[in-house]
């Protein structure tokens, strides 16, 4: 119920202070760009279409799924550095809200959002071959709107206030590159294992390809890193507002 | 003079202690091993997409952090009941966010490309660009509140100074276009690698950049003025 009340709260805020029309409408955005210029952008790479447009299509498609949760996220996550900078989240604790009402909320509307848009990405793309498996997308478009919490938390535990927190912005925004890793020949890639957004890609590119068992096996991997990273982001981040 | 060395010594400290300078020391190895990974052909065009929208750009990116801090830390009325003038507090934060974007610009470029191009218009027009966009963000802050606030009202004019870049895209060519003073650092960021830039884009680029960015000092200088008026009463 409380949560209900904070979005009455929210959406009428949105009225004055647009930031959630903004969170909501880019991810839109990056589906538009998906669908109608990522065509025309692919039609002008050099080299024989037949040959590597796919990898590259996925790739593209794979950045974008990636640049879905970004938004959202590292909005929530100025969000969180705001709200801690100005001591709400003490004054939220001791009201009905309590600490884990605030978290949830703060990190669980980005992630939603996120599913709710990443769902949508493989048919609005448009860049995936017909035959590829549907179920097998599952695990990593899962884990992608798994990230915009991530992002989020991220800033919280790695920021001790909000000029911090723009600088760690600055640098988590590049780990939606990574598909671009997939490029390189293999032992070299393997470098990328280091974020989870490799996993994802690798899951994403692999159910793109039919090749279902390793778009579940990397996006289970994905899925496993990431929530060991972020138990350990949020108790950084925990022990921040304390 | 002396004051106005503290203030640009603190302001690059308080900047270097909370990792700007870390932060751009990373993202610029990350660009130049971007650009050194891409095929020939796209390189030039990737370089100065990236220049214009990042490095150039940064100071419009962080300002908005350090004026919400200083705001929020209650520093806005303290400070300026002191001797430190507004246009110090102003030149200040002008001048250390733009030194850092000439040094993450002219450190890509470096990694990337070695010494080869033009460098004249070039670095004059990174150097305009880093301070137009660091005093435009400057101005925007000053009546903000929260950091998705700043962002969220910086996106009206973001999109429009972003404008011309159809034209090195492709996309479009509009005469009108050239009234933003972004049409002017596209040009002078083309000039490393394009075409010899004719006498009068020289000037135009020179002019017009210069010419924008003390208006923009006088804008920032004015809403904050007004902003601490506001907030005195």
């Amino acid at each position: 119920m409380i949560w209900l009340r904070m979005s009455v709260v929210d959406a009428k805020q949105t009225l004055r202070d647009p930031m959630l029309f903004f969170m909501t409408a880019a991810p839109l955005l990056i589906l538009a760009a998906l669908r109608y210029a990522a065509p025309y952008g692919l039609s002008l790479l050099p080299g024989d279409p037949e040959s590597g447009a796919l990898d590259f299509a996925a790739i593209v498609s794979a950045v974008a799924l990636l640049l879905v949760p970004l938004l959202p996220g590292t909005m929530a996550g100025l969000l969180l550095l705001d709200e801690r900078d100005e001591r709400l989240v003490a004054a939220l604790a001791v009201t009905p809200l309590r600490k884990s009402g605030y978290f949830g909320y703060r990190l669980a509307f980005p992630f939603v959002l996120s599913a709710g848009y990443a769902a949508a990405l493989p048919s609005a793309s448009g860049l995936l071959p017909p035959g590829a498996n549907a179920l097998s997308l599952a695990p990593s478009l899962f884990a992608a709107a798994a990230l915009a919490p991530m992002f989020a938390v991220l800033m919280g535990a790695l920021a001790a206030n909000k000029l911090e927190g723009l600088a760690v912005s600055k640098l988590s925004g590049w780990v939606v590159f990574a598909p671009a890793l997939l490029l390189a020949p293999e032992p070299a890639q393997w470098v990328g294992a280091l974020v989870p957004t490799y996993w994802i890609a690798k899951s994403y590119v692999s159910a793109a390809s039919g090749d279902a068992a390793a778009a579940y096996g990397w996006g289970i991997g994905a899925l496993l890193y990431l929530v060991a990273l972020f138990v350990w982001l949020f108790g950084k981040y925990l022990r921040r507002i304390e | 003079m002396i004051r106005l060395r503290s203030a640009l010594l603190f302001d690059a400290r308080l900047q270097a202690r909370h990792g700007f300078y870390a932060a751009y020391a990373i993202v610029s190895l990350l660009y130049v091993a971007m650009l050194r990974a891409l095929p020939e052909a796209w390189r030039e065009l990737a370089h100065l997409l990236a220049t214009f929208s990042d490095p150039a750009a940064l100071g419009f990116y962080f300002v908005g952090g350090l004026v919400l801090l200083e705001k929020q830390q209650r520093l806005f009325d303290p400070l300026f009941a002191t001797p430190y003038a507004a246009s110090e507090y102003v030149l200040s934060k002008t001048a250390t966010l733009t030194g850092l974007s000439a040094a993450a610009i002219v450190a890509v470029r470096l990694g990337a490309f070695g010494f080869e191009g033009r460098w004249a218009l070039f670095l004059y027009g990174s150097v305009a660009t880093a301070a137009f966009f660091t005093l435009l963000g400057l101005g925007i802050a000053v009546s903000c509140r929260t950091l998705n606030g700043y962002f969220v009202a910086s996106t009206v004019y973001t999109s429009v100074f972003a404008l011309p870049l159809v034209e090195p895209l492709g996309l479009a060519s509009w005469p009108a276009l050239s009234m933003l003073p972004t049409h002017a650092s596209l040009l002078a960021l083309e000039s490393a690698f394009g075409p010899e830039p004719t006498v009068r884009t020289t000037i135009y680029v020179v002019v017009w950049l210069a010419g924008w960015t003390v208006a923009a000092y006088a804008w920032a200088l004015r809403r904050l003025t007004r902003e601490r008026e506001a907030g005195a009463e």
